[in-house]
């Protein structure tokens, strides 16, 4: 390999742990302040500027406390499951241009790498869950593998007319087919299931099933304390972060907002836009019953995915440029 | 409509959302409680440091949770020379105070005994016969209801 | 953090990190509510957004042990939970702090006479901060996080020592203190 390439390279992934961390950062401090304020409160306001310094706060306390390994859990993968949780995450990040061409990987087939790697984070949640010998965290575990699995069908059967739609899976391409008209407008349906599914893939509120408070202590995370908790916390931001991204970069036009010149400052704009919409979801509605969630996915967002997929094919061959 | 409810549960949030927040803001804004809350327990004093309690026992004998102890003074009945309160027990139900009949018991507003002592929670209202700094100062030696200085009947 | 703790005596870099340390602890006390009578719907109201503890990064009530700071005691101990209450103690990771709330948790309350009540939580646990009240004001629970923010802010951390790793209460009767060293030995995997 080049010396030049190698060293953009590595720059690269070391700006891509800063982003990772500048956005579990802000958004811990967003996201305690957007519930607060749902709430009629002000959230945190005693650390630095409206609590601005909040998530230092937490990091410091977490990073000072004892760390408890408990005696029968696999201490192996009670290590590794955070890690196998947020690499994943991480390495999608590495595809998902921020402006044209400009990642640090633009590779082909983008939109499946990413795919792929959402597909390994229940791995990694199961091994949170099932490596700390709590029979609460197992269930959770088992639930987030279920419920994960289960919303990624639908998932991909709606990336899919994105797919037929742009005639390519490059994720630049994608979005430059959205230049003027968003895939939002033309396949409003599409975006509806790939929110949701998102929201569920995320292990957000209201699908939150694998961190259940009000059934299970505290879901997968129950037994991890201190700093390997802040890790389990980074992987879900980290997890909400890529989400919200194959959002924007699919349906919500990615750095284009016609008529003004494309600049990734739209699309920096538009990705804190729906995260708070994710933060926003968090605070209006309540937690959905195990059950009721898998028959959502299995019942009616598969074959509505089919539909759309169906619709969207007939909608490309008849009219050119769709 | 499918949906309607989800919806309007956004609106509603949402409304909230962008409103102004309705917080206490505790440490610098302080509510004024409501007038007949039963915060710890104090006594009326007269100026010159004598508490109108006249050591009938009556509040220490109906306190369900053996808060108050009274010591009387041996030559003079009617005098105390010691009241203690200790708070940590007591549940607030006003017994002591509705029962007292010169109405020396009286509770105060004061709610922040926080402590890192359990010993401090325990405090005199008389020492050595004379009233401590917990009581409340009152003018008149003779005491009187407080329900019938406005008015009201005196049902002591 | 052994090296704050365990340190002999202090210097530059010890003091520097301990200040950011007791900053962080302090504005970052999360609950562990293990509610076991009346004084917990107070709590929940001082949750609420009228007295919105997260204002000072306090907000999180985190359902398991591992994960906060403070546990709080909102209520009598019955002599049955006692155990389970020092074992929820264990499983927390250090520092930890304790506040009993409400004058169950001081001294018994209303409860002192009875024959399966423990007479404050001190007989069970270490506690820190000893909050008044029947119900406790949620005003007045506040100003005892207050009091135990500043005490967390203002002692130093330098040579303190550790506590013991698993916590046994000092005078238990007898019989009990079996019970709780077996439920530990069996149960506790800290
Ligand atoms: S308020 Fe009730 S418990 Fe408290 S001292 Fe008076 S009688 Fe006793
Ligand atoms: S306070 Fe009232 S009830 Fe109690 S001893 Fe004194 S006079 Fe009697
Ligand atoms: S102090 Fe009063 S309100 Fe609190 S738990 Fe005891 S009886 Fe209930």
């Amino acid at each position: 390999m080049n010396a030049r390439i190698f060293l953009t390279q590595l720059l690269g992934a070391l700006g891509l742990i800063v982003i990772l961390g500048f956005n579990v950062i802000i958004m811990d401090w967003w996201e305690r302040k957007l519930v607060g304020h749902i709430h009629r409160r002000p959230g945190p306001m005693h650390t630095g500027w409206h609590g601005i310094l909040q998530p230092f706060a937490d990091m410091l306390k977490m990073l000072s406390k004892e760390d408890i390994v408990p005696d029968r859990a696999d201490r192996l993968f009670f290590w590794l499951g955070p890690a196998v949780a947020v690499v994943p995450a991480f390495m999608a990040l590495a595809v998902l241009p921020l402006a044209p061409g400009f990642a640090l990987a633009d590779i082909g087939n983008g939109l499946f790498f990413v795919f792929a790697m959402q597909t390994i984070m229940p791995f990694g949640y199961t091994l949170i869950g099932w490596s700390g010998h709590n029979k609460w965290s197992l269930v959770g575990a088992l639930r987030s593998a279920a419920q994960l699995i289960s919303y990624e069908i639908p998932m991909l059967i709606v990336a899919l007319g994105i797919l037929l739609a742009a005639g390519s899976a490059r994720l630049t391409d994608i979005v430059n087919a959205q230049s003027t008209v968003w895939y939002a407008v033309k396949q409003p349906i599409g975006l509806l299931i790939f929110f949701i599914t998102a929201v569920a893939e995320m292990n957000r509120s209201p699908f939150d099933m694998p961190e259940a408070e009000s059934e299970l202590v505290a879901g997968i995370h129950t037994e991890y304390a201190g700093m390997k908790f802040g890790l389990v916390m980074m992987a879900e931001y980290t997890a909400m972060l890529v989400g919200s991204w194959m959002i924007v970069l699919l349906f919500l036009g990615g750095w284009h907002l016609w008529p003004l010149p494309p600049s990734p400052v739209w699309l920096v704009l538009k990705l804190y836009l729906v995260q708070s919409g994710i933060i926003w979801l968090r605070g209006t509605y309540l937690r959905l019953r195990v059950d009721t969630m898998m028959e959502m996915s299995w019942k009616y967002l598969i074959p509505a995915s089919l539909a759309n997929l169906m619709l969207v094919g007939v909608l490309a061959t008849t009219f050119k440029g769709f | 409509m499918f949906g309607q409810g989800l919806l309007k549960g956004l609106s509603v949030t949402g409304r909230r959302m962008l409103g102004k927040t309705e917080c206490d803001m505790y440490p610098y804004r302080k509510r004024v409680l409501p007038p007949k809350s039963r915060i710890f327990l104090s006594m009326r004093a007269t100026p010159d440091g004598k508490a109108l309690c006249n050591a009938c026992l009556t509040c220490q004998q109906g306190c369900p949770d053996n808060v108050i102890r009274i010591e009387q003074d041996p030559e003079d009945r009617k005098r105390a020379v010691s009241f203690r309160v200790n708070s940590g027990r007591c549940t607030f139900c006003g017994i002591c105070e509705e029962n007292c009949p010169r109405h020396a018991l009286t509770f105060t507003q004061d709610f922040e005994r926080a402590t890192f002592d359990k010993g401090t929670l325990t405090y005199a209202l008389i020492a050595d016969g004379t009233a401590t700094g917990a009581c409340v100062i009152v003018e008149r030696t003779e005491p009187e209801h407080p329900a019938s200085a406005e008015g009201g009947e005196d049902v002591g | 953090m052994g090296l704050i703790e365990n340190a002999e005596r202090p210097n530059f870099i010890l003091t520097t990190i301990d200040t950011l340390l007791r900053w962080g602890r302090s504005h970052s006390l999360w609950w562990c509510n293990a509610g076991s009578a009346c004084c917990s719907l107070e709590f929940a109201a001082m949750g609420g957004a009228r007295y919105d503890m997260d204002r000072i990064g306090s907000g999180l009530v985190r359902a398991s042990p591992r994960q906060s700071d403070v546990l709080l005691i909102p209520g009598p101990i019955t002599k049955k939970m006692a155990p389970i209450f020092v074992r929820v103690y264990n499983q927390m990771p250090d520092p930890k702090w304790v506040i009993a709330m409400g004058s169950c948790a001081i001294s018994g309350g209303a409860f002192r006479e009875s024959y399966s009540m423990t007479r404050g939580a001190d007989t069970v646990l270490p506690v820190d901060v000893y909050v008044p009240g029947c119900p406790v004001r949620p005003e007045a629970l506040f100003y005892g996080l207050l009091k135990l923010r500043a005490r967390v802010r203002g002692t130093s951390n330098i040579g303190l020592a550790h506590r013991e790793p698993i916590y046994v209460p000092p005078d238990l009767p007898p019989e009990w203190e079996a019970e709780v060293r077996e439920f530990l030995g069996e149960h506790e995997a800290c």
